[in-house]
């Protein structure tokens, strides 16, 4: 995950070219995969069919499933949108009433640390992006700046 | 002056009163990484096991020697310890790795009053707390009982105690008087500060509206096995 300054007042957070190309060819060969198959649908019988649909299902949504974080420091928001041509999943977050962002440890993720946004300290952190310790660190630093807010050193070990 | 015994049992936990006046043998991220090894290991070592005993000839032989050489293994995890010590004879804090009980290797010590110890909000989701000793973090529970334990880590180890709970995000050095009445005025003032809960990212509705191009995919299918198959 990286961390694109777009002009003074806005930035995204997207990912890596090497991971987008690559995701590019694997999706292309399942939708050849998928169109190929669906030629042939003619002969088999309904429950082929089926498996078909689910794996089109998947295959579009490897090949279209975005998420954009984009930071707007002149309407004072940080949206979050998970789309694959459809909208599926949406979070704005107001930037205001951030106290502090945090890069904390995650046991249920491959990577093992997530970068946090605190908002009121009673309130469970919410979690922006997962990754290793030291891509979350960068990206923390960067978007602390940005939003000038504070950066606590939680997780250096 | 708090005694050991004044601690919780979620304390107890975490602060073991074996070597206890002279020194503190605190569990690292590097025990657990063990145990969850010796725990994981017990799988082939079970599986093994079975082995060894319904099958022969040349094949048993060689499960039992497996299963004892796995036996052996996790014996050799259970026993072994890594710990983080606060040594109060020798005024140092450094890692320990301990087989039985008896000492193996250290790391270099430090002093111990470099020991930075800090009382928090556990970072996960910031309804219990936990207190930091210098890089490992210990959840222990509800407010008082966090308290109790950092002040009795603070007074015996003659350790300046913070906390980052009155000001977050700043941290600054424990004082009783002050925690409490932070700790007083922000609880029951809930009603007439409405806290803006941001619901996550991910809710259940949202896993719904991934399968939403199922239907159209399924009548797409169908719809070409028809043609094509009357073709």
């Amino acid at each position: 995950m990286v961390f694109k300054q777009l002009s003074p007042t806005q930035a995204k957070i997207t990912t890596t070219r090497f991971s987008k190309i690559s995701r590019t060819i694997i999706s292309a060969i399942l939708a050849v995969l998928t169109i190929f198959m669906a030629t042939r649908l003619g002969d088999e019988n309904y429950g082929v069919v089926i498996g078909w649909a689910f794996g089109a299902l998947l295959g579009w949504h490897l090949l279209f499933a975005r998420k954009q974080i984009h930071i707007d420091i002149a309407n004072q928001t940080i949206s979050t949108r998970v789309s694959s041509i459809y909208l599926i999943a949406q979070q704005d977050i107001s930037i205001a009433d951030i106290k502090a962002f945090r890069v904390d440890k995650d046991s249920t993720r491959q990577h093992q640390y997530k970068l946090s946004i605190i908002m009121d300290e009673r309130l469970k952190p919410i979690r922006l992006e997962f990754g290793s310790l030291q891509s979350m660190n960068i990206l923390a630093e960067k978007l602390s700046d940005f939003c000038n807010k504070t950066l606590l050193n939680s997780a250096k070990y | 002056m708090l005694q050991y015994s004044q601690l919780s049992e979620n304390t107890k936990v975490h602060i073991k009163a074996t070597d206890l006046p002279l020194r503190l043998k605190l569990a690292t991220k590097k025990q657990s990484y063990i145990r969850a090894l010796a725990l994981i290991l017990l799988a082939p070592l079970l599986a093994s096991l079975t082995m060894a005993v319904t099958l022969d000839g040349m094949e048993q032989t060689f499960y039992q020697f497996v299963a004892g050489f796995l036996i052996l293994l996790d014996l050799v995890l259970w026993l072994l310890t890594h710990t983080l010590v606060l040594d109060k004879e020798s005024d140092t804090r450094y890692f320990e790795l301990s087989f039985m009980g008896k000492h193996l290797s250290k790391t270099d010590p430090f002093p111990l009053s470099t020991t930075e110890l800090l009382l928090r909000r556990f970072s996960k989701d910031h309804q219990q707390f936990e207190l930091k000793i210098d890089q490992l973090s210990y959840p222990i529970g509800n407010f008082t009982e966090t308290l109790r334990a950092t002040l009795f880590v603070a007074n015996h180890f003659d350790l300046q105690a913070t906390e980052q709970i009155s000001h977050f995000p700043q941290t600054c050095k424990l004082d009783e008087a002050q925690l409490a009445a932070s700790m007083l005025i922000k609880h029951p003032c809930a009603a007439n500060d409405p806290i803006q809960e941001y619901p996550p990212l991910w809710q259940p509705i949202n896993f719904a509206r991934l399968l939403l191009p199922l239907p159209y995919l399924l009548m797409i299918g169908i719809g070409i096995k028809l043609f094509g198959g009357a073709l």
